[in-house]
């Protein structure tokens, strides 16, 4: 049977990525805030300095939490820019750019926070 | 006496469409397609609205009325209070006053191929369907394409692609039929950019939709079903 369009992708591994990415944020988020916000925040003013130090004392596994942290955040944020435009785009032809563009900028993102993320591990 | 605002708009000779007042008597019982038919025969002959069956069947006579899309016919005058708007349906083009061009979603419908696929010979019976199996048709037969559903959701104004609530649900209803034998068919017609992944579950369809149908939870098997032949392979 022919289908309605005949567009390829069909766009299943974005919405199913979404969800995913949308509900692994809940648990990171919840993680970072619970973390960052109520742990760390109640033994002093959270700054630049009190996040560097405690950065440094938590080593790799911190900074890997961190980095699957902005990697969910980018990709479901990214993703969710070539949701709307595909929404409002009739022919997904002419927007064929878009999601190799969204990609180059999801992980030049991702790579500029993990190398800053990386700047505390070595003790800047 | 009711004040009834009708759309007008012909594009032969307006720009744009305005609306026209018209004092319609109370009378018990009264929907607002006698209250049309009122305006037509005492007030406007030149109205244009689209009817058929005036029993709630046919799906002809959907409109935008006092801000929710309802069935003219099935939408009693007296449930709407003394200032009665009506609208067409959004998102298609206005042919005449509350006549809707619905060409594109007939259009889009027959792609679909809404009839039972099954080329194996037919016994000396119809093709049997057990209880269970037929119970899970109950409520997507029951849709009459007003297209109420398709008016009211956000995507379909968007990209006018969306194969549309009421058309998923269409196809839904004979992917869910255990005598179709175009299951493999079925999931592919859905799963396109045009298709199941431009639902974003505003649930507007479910909020109008005169017989209480719910084109989300078709949408969402059909996303089941799509994710399922993509990961495993299964077609079911």
């Amino acid at each position: 049977m022919a289908s309605v369009t005949s567009s390829t992708p069909t766009g299943l591994v974005p919405w199913l990525l979404q969800r995913i990415t949308g509900a692994l944020l809940v648990i990171w988020i919840a993680a970072h805030f619970i973390f960052w916000h109520f742990d760390k925040a109640s033994e002093g003013q959270l700054d630049f300095a009190m996040v560097s130090g405690t950065a440094l004392t938590r080593g790799a596994g911190g900074y890997i939490w961190e980095m699957i942290l902005a990697g969910l955040c980018v990709y479901h944020g990214l993703n969710g820019v070539r949701n709307i435009v595909y929404d409002y785009v009739v022919d997904k032809t002419k927007v064929s750019w878009l999601t190799p563009l969204l990609w180059i900028v999801g992980i030049a993102g991702f790579l500029l926070i993990g190398y800053h993320l990386a700047q505390f591990q070595v003790g800047h | 006496m009711a004040t009834v605002s009708v759309f007008r708009f012909d594009p032969e000779l307006d720009e744009r469409g305005y609306f026209d007042d018209f004092h319609v008597p109370d009378r018990e019982g009264q929907t607002v397609l006698e209250a049309l038919f009122h305006i037509l025969e005492h007030e406007d002959g030149s109205i244009g609205f689209r009817y058929a069956c005036r029993g709630a069947v046919c799906g002809s006579c959907a409109m935008h009325i006092n801000g929710r899309y309802r069935l003219s016919c099935a939408t009693q005058m007296a449930d709407l209070g003394d200032k009665v708007v009506i609208r067409p349906l959004y998102h298609m083009p206005v042919i005449r006053d509350l006549v809707v061009d619905m060409d594109k979603f007939f259009e889009k419908y027959e792609r679909l191929r809404p009839w039972l696929v099954n080329e194996t010979p037919l016994g000396d019976k119809e093709r049997l369907q057990s209880p269970e199996d037929r119970a899970k048709l109950d409520k997507l037969v029951d849709c009459i394409l007003c297209a109420c559903c398709q008016a009211s959701c956000p995507f379909t104004q968007t990209d006018p692609e969306y194969i549309g609530p009421a058309l998923l649900l269409k196809l839904d209803r004979f992917y869910s039929d255990s005598r179709d034998l175009a299951t493999a068919d079925r999931i592919e017609a859905g799963d396109t950019e045009h298709g199941v992944w431009r639902c974003h579950t505003a649930y507007n369809c479910i909020e109008v939709c005169p017989k209480d149908l719910n084109p989300t939870a078709s949408i969402a098997r059909l996303k089941g079903a799509a994710i399922r032949r993509q990961f495993t392979g299964r077609v079911e």
